[in-house]
Formats: structure tokens, C-alpha cells, sequence
């Protein structure tokens, strides 16, 4: 599979589908799925689920191979470049700003959560949580392990240590290129991580008793359907495991040739995600719960949040079974890995910008933005209470939701949804049911809409207004959003200079002047 | 485990592992 020009490239079919569900499969496929399913209805949860996923999910995730691919064959690789390139207004660029922005606030500290699931996976195979019998006893550990309550700039140790490990291999990937680097992990690390999760699963469902577990996670509560925020959950819960209106599905597919195939790619690579969802992250961590604490302890669990599934009950968990350092290292191995495909998914849209319309080389982009997230980092990792928690919402849920309404109406009415269905059809190995462009043109933006709206009328605007944030913690609050307002500026500003200095998209027309002189 | 219970786990698994299943089989075919 060639890509464009003499530049970066997928070089094969696998290759890309592996990078676009590892990007897609992350810790939420294990921690997030399974405690959003058990507090909404148990098997229920899959009919908004099933339909979240035909109506949002799927249609989205096409729509993004096939805008990507789209941007790609003008040699842009960044949503800035590719909106200009789509709506050739002075404004478009402007939007997609959110494309390197979004990436940028949750890589910060997406990495640094990554980093504690290779500590963990340290401490389970040296036996680092031995004589820890509770989950409080866990939840100390935690704390003093992220260094709370040892004054507020002290830094801790070991996590800054596996922090550094994390950043390098993160960035090293990104440094040996889309093929050298980003395809060779996917390779590599998505079979093993599906290796690693089958092991697990066949490991808790012949505990005796995991079939309550099973039982628990799956006997359906209908009565939750009439609730509407059973509904919201599920769209919500489809929205983050695909991965969706981040930018990073758009850059990965941008690297692939006009002929290339987009919908049974993104099918694939949805159903991946999926596999690693549904089946297997469903039957880990809920189920082995219920074994050990029985399920009212679950509830509160899993009302507790993925942290306290995954840092707090599950080190405990696995440390009881035979074989417990094995299992507990497998776990937050797997974790780590699914972070891992995450991260460099959301390094590259920022370097391909960095690239495409600054003209920088990979490696020096790669190493700018290194120093950039590393020094973001400091105040992450000092005040992380405070900063993670008000990153996380903004960044990957009010604005991801307002970034995947924007890809739509950019591609349904800037682009055109005739000419938008065309590309998503442009060497398909499959037809996709023409169904789908009338839900892509009405049902998704409509879902989004009422998805983001409810989440702004029930969540932002009362975390906007600090609803229940103690006075010591407001100026750590407003620090952390004024910390991201100037990262949102500097990076508009990066734009606007990118495209007043003349180097905006210079790459892109070196790059498509050198494939016209191959072909 | 409770019949309803079972029949939402293997529908919702069926499902994702019937198009898993297609789509790897297409990609195998159209390699």
C-alpha cells in the first residue's frame, strides 16, 4: 500500500486497520465499558449500545477514513490543512485547530495514566502490593505512589520515572515514522494485547463463581431503557472507544492512496475495537470483581469509577489467585499496551501539522512537541488532582463531541454529502447500504447534537460555574483552565502563522509535485 | 448464570464476532 508521494506511508492494509483499532482500544475498552454496562442495565446497555454504534459509530468512523484519505491525496495529514483543502475558506483552518488541540490536552495526561499502568505492572511482578489486603489500603497506595499529601510541588519518584519511560518510547515511536514506527508497534502490540486479554478472560471465567460475575454484568434491566441517560451513556460510551472526533482516525487514513479501500477498513477496525470491548473487556475485571468482593461490593465499584475498577480493586484481585504476580503484570501490561497504540495516535495529527504546514522535518517536530508535552507535564504531574480530572472533561468530552459535529457538517455540507459518500465509496471491497447516508446526513448530527447538549446543560455548565469545588481547590481549578486556554491560543495562533508566513501546505504541493514525477 | 442473562451475552457476542468474522475473511479474500 503506497502512500503519497515520497512521504510517510502504511505499507500494508493490516498495518493500518491494527493502528486505526489500536488507537480506538484503550484503557476504557477495560475499565470504561464494563462499569458503564453493570450501572446501566446490564445486558440492556446493548440496545442504545448496538444502536449508538449503527447510527453515531459507524458513520462517523467512515466518514473520517474517507475525509482523511480525502486530505491525504492534497498531501495534508492535519485537520487545519484538510478543512482549508476542503472548504478553500480562511476560516475552515480555523476550525480544525481542535484536530491538534484535542490531541495535544488529552496525550498530556492520557501518557501520565499510561505511565501508572507500567508502574503497576512493575509492582504486581515484584510483589510491590504484598500485605495490601483492602481497597483502601490499595487507594493509600495509589496516593503515595502520585505523591498526595507530601506538599503540593513534590514530585514523585517513581511515578516521574516510569512517566520517562513512557514519554520515550511514546515518542520514539513517532520518531521512526508512519511506517517505521507507528505500524510496527500495531503490529506487534495488538496481537500480543489480544493474546494477553484471551489469557485473562480464560484465567476469570474458570474462577468458581465467574459465572455470577458473567450474570451480574449481563442480566438485563429493561425497565432502564425509559431512562434517558441510559441512552446518553451508551452514545457517550460508543463516541470514546471508536476514538471519534479526535482527528487521529483522520490522520492515520491520510496516509493511505486514492484506491485504497475505506469502508470495510473502518469496519474492520471498528469490529477490532469491538472484539476487544464487548467480548473481552466485558469478561475481565467486572466479573473476577463480583468473584472477590460479591456484587454489592461491585456496585460501589464500579459507582467508584474506572480508577477504582482498575487501580484499586483489580491489583487486589489478582494478587489472591494463584499465579498472582503473573496475572496482576499481565493486567496492567495489557492496559499499558492498549495505551500505548492511543498515545502515538494522538502524537501524529500534531506532528503531521507541525510538518505539513510548518515545514518541518518528523524529527524535528517529534522533538519539539517532546519538550512541549514534557513541560505541560510538570504542573500535570504536581497537581494532578486538580488538573487531570478538569483536562479529561473538557478536552475529551465537550470538546472531542464539538469536534465530531464539525467533521460532519464539514463533510456533509462543505464537501457535500454527494460527493462525501462518493469518496467513502471510492474502492470499497463492500457496499455499504445506502441507508447509511441518509443516517450520516440526518441521525448522527442529530445525536451529536442532543449528546452534547445534555452534556453541556447537565455537566459543563455547573462545572463551569465550580459547583461544589472547595475554596482551597478553585485556584488550582482555574489554573488548569487557564493553562488550556493558552495552549487553545497558542495553537490558533500557530495556524494563522502557518498560513501568513506562506508554509502552509508547502510540503504538501513539494509532495504532490514529486508522486507526479514518479508516476 | 440466568437464561436472560445468557441469551443478551451470546446475542451481543454473536453479533460482533459474526462481522469480526466477515470482515477478516474479506480482507483474507481480497488480499
Amino acid at each position: 500500500m503506497a502512500g503519497n508521494g515520497g512521504r510517510e506511508q502504511w505499507t500494508s492494509r493490516l498495518g493500518v486497520i491494527l493502528a486505526v483499532a489500536g488507537s480506538a482500544i484503550g484503557l476504557g475498552n477495560f475499565l470504561r465499558f464494563p462499569t458503564q454496562a453493570a450501572l446501566h442495565g446490564g445486558g440492556a446497555f446493548m440496545i442504545p449500545y448496538f444502536c449508538a454504534l449503527i447510527f453515531l459509530g459507524l458513520p462517523l468512523m467512515w466518514l473520517e477514513w474517507a475525509l482523511g484519505r480525502y486530505g491525504g491525496l492534497w498531501g495534508r495529514h492535519n485537520l487545519p490543512g484538510i478543512y482549508d483543502v476542503v472548504s478553500r475558506r480562511r476560516w475552515a483552518k480555523y476550525l480544525g485547530v481542535l484536530g491538534i488541540y484535542v490531541p495535544f490536552i488529552i496525550l498530556v495526561y492520557y501518557t501520565y495514566v499510561e505511565s501508572w499502568t507500567l508502574g503497576y505492572s512493575a509492582f504486581s511482578a515484584l510483589g510491590g502490593f504484598t500485605g495490601i489486603g483492602s481497597r483502601e489500603g490499595m487507594g493509600a497506595f495509589l496516593d503515595a505512589y502520585l505523591g498526595y499529601g507530601q506538599g503540593l510541588w513534590c514530585l514523585p519518584t517513581a511515578a516521574l520515572g516510569f512517566l520517562l519511560i513512557t514519554l520515550a518510547l511514546n515518542f520514539c515511536v513517532i520518531y521512526r515514522g508512519v511506517s517505521g514506527g507507528i505500524e510496527k508497534l500495531n503490529l506487534v502490540a495488538m496481537p500480543l494485547l489480544f493474546v494477553m486479554a484471551v489469557v485473562l478472560v480464560v484465567r476469570v471465567l474458570t474462577l468458581p463463581g465467574a459465572g455470577e460475575g458473567l450474570n451480574f454484568l449481563w442480566q438485563p434491566d429493561f425497565g432502564k431503557l425509559r431512562d434517558a441517560r441510559v441512552w446518553l451513556a451508551a452514545a457517550g460510551q460508543i463516541f470514546f472507544t471508536l476514538s471519534l472526533g479526535l482527528g487521529a482516525i483522520i490522520t492515520y487514513s491520510s496516509y493511505l492512496r486514492r484506491q485504497d479501500d475505506v469502508a470495510l477498513a473502518g469496519l474492520s477496525a471498528a469490529s477490532l475495537n469491538e472484539l476487544a470491548e464487548v467480548v473481552l473487556g466485558a469478561s475481565i475485571a467486572i466479573p473476577a470483581a463480583v468473584v472477590f468482593f460479591g456484587t454489592v461490593e461491585t456496585v460501589r465499584i464500579a459507582q467508584g469509577g474506572s480508577f477504582s475498577l482498575g487501580f484499586m480493586a483489580m491489583p487486589l484481585i489478582l494478587q489472591q489467585m494463584p499465579l498472582g504476580a503473573f496475572f496482576g503484570a499481565l493486567w496492567f501490561l495489557l492496559l499499558f499496551f492498549a495505551g500505548l497504540t492511543s498515545t502515538v495516535s494522538l502524537i501524529q495529527p500534531i506532528v503531521a501539522f507541525l510538518q505539513d504546514e510548518l515545514g518541518w522535518t518528523r524529527h524535528r517536530a517529534t522533538l519539539a512537541l517532546l519538550a512541549v508535552t514534557a513541560a505541560y507535564l510538570v504542573p500535570v504531574v504536581a497537581l494532578q488532582q486538580f488538573f487531570v480530572d478538569e483536562m479529561d472533561f473538557w478536552a475529551a468530552n465537550i470538546l472531542l463531541a464539538v469536534g465530531a459535529l464539525i467533521e460532519v457538517l464539514m463533510f456533509v455540507v462543505v464537501l457535500g454529502i454527494r460527493k462525501g459518500w462518493q469518496e467513502i465509496n471510492t474502492g470499497a471491497k463492500i457496499r455499504l447500504p445506502r441507508v447509511f447516508r441518509y443516517i450520516l446526513t440526518y441521525v448522527t448530527p442529530v445525536y451529536l447534537v442532543v449528546m452534547l447538549g445534555s452534556w453541556i446543560w447537565q455537566q459543563a455548565l455547573p462545572k463551569l460555574a465550580l459547583v461544589g469545588v472547595s475554596a482551597e481547590a478553585r485556584p488550582f481549578i482555574l489554573a488548569a483552565r487557564l493553562a488550556m486556554l493558552a495552549v487553545l491560543v497558542a495553537m490558533s495562533l500557530l495556524v494563522w502563522y502557518a498560513w501568513r508566513r506562506g508554509t502552509a501546505g508547502r510540503a504538501a504541493a513539494t509532495e504532490m509535485e514529486e508522486a507526479a514525477n514518479v508516476g | 448464570m440466568s437464561a436472560e442473562a445468557l441469551v443478551m451475552m451470546l446475542i451481543s457476542w454473536g453479533v460482533i464476532l459474526a462481522v469480526a468474522g466477515y470482515c477478516l475473511w474479506r480482507l483474507e479474500r481480497d488480499r
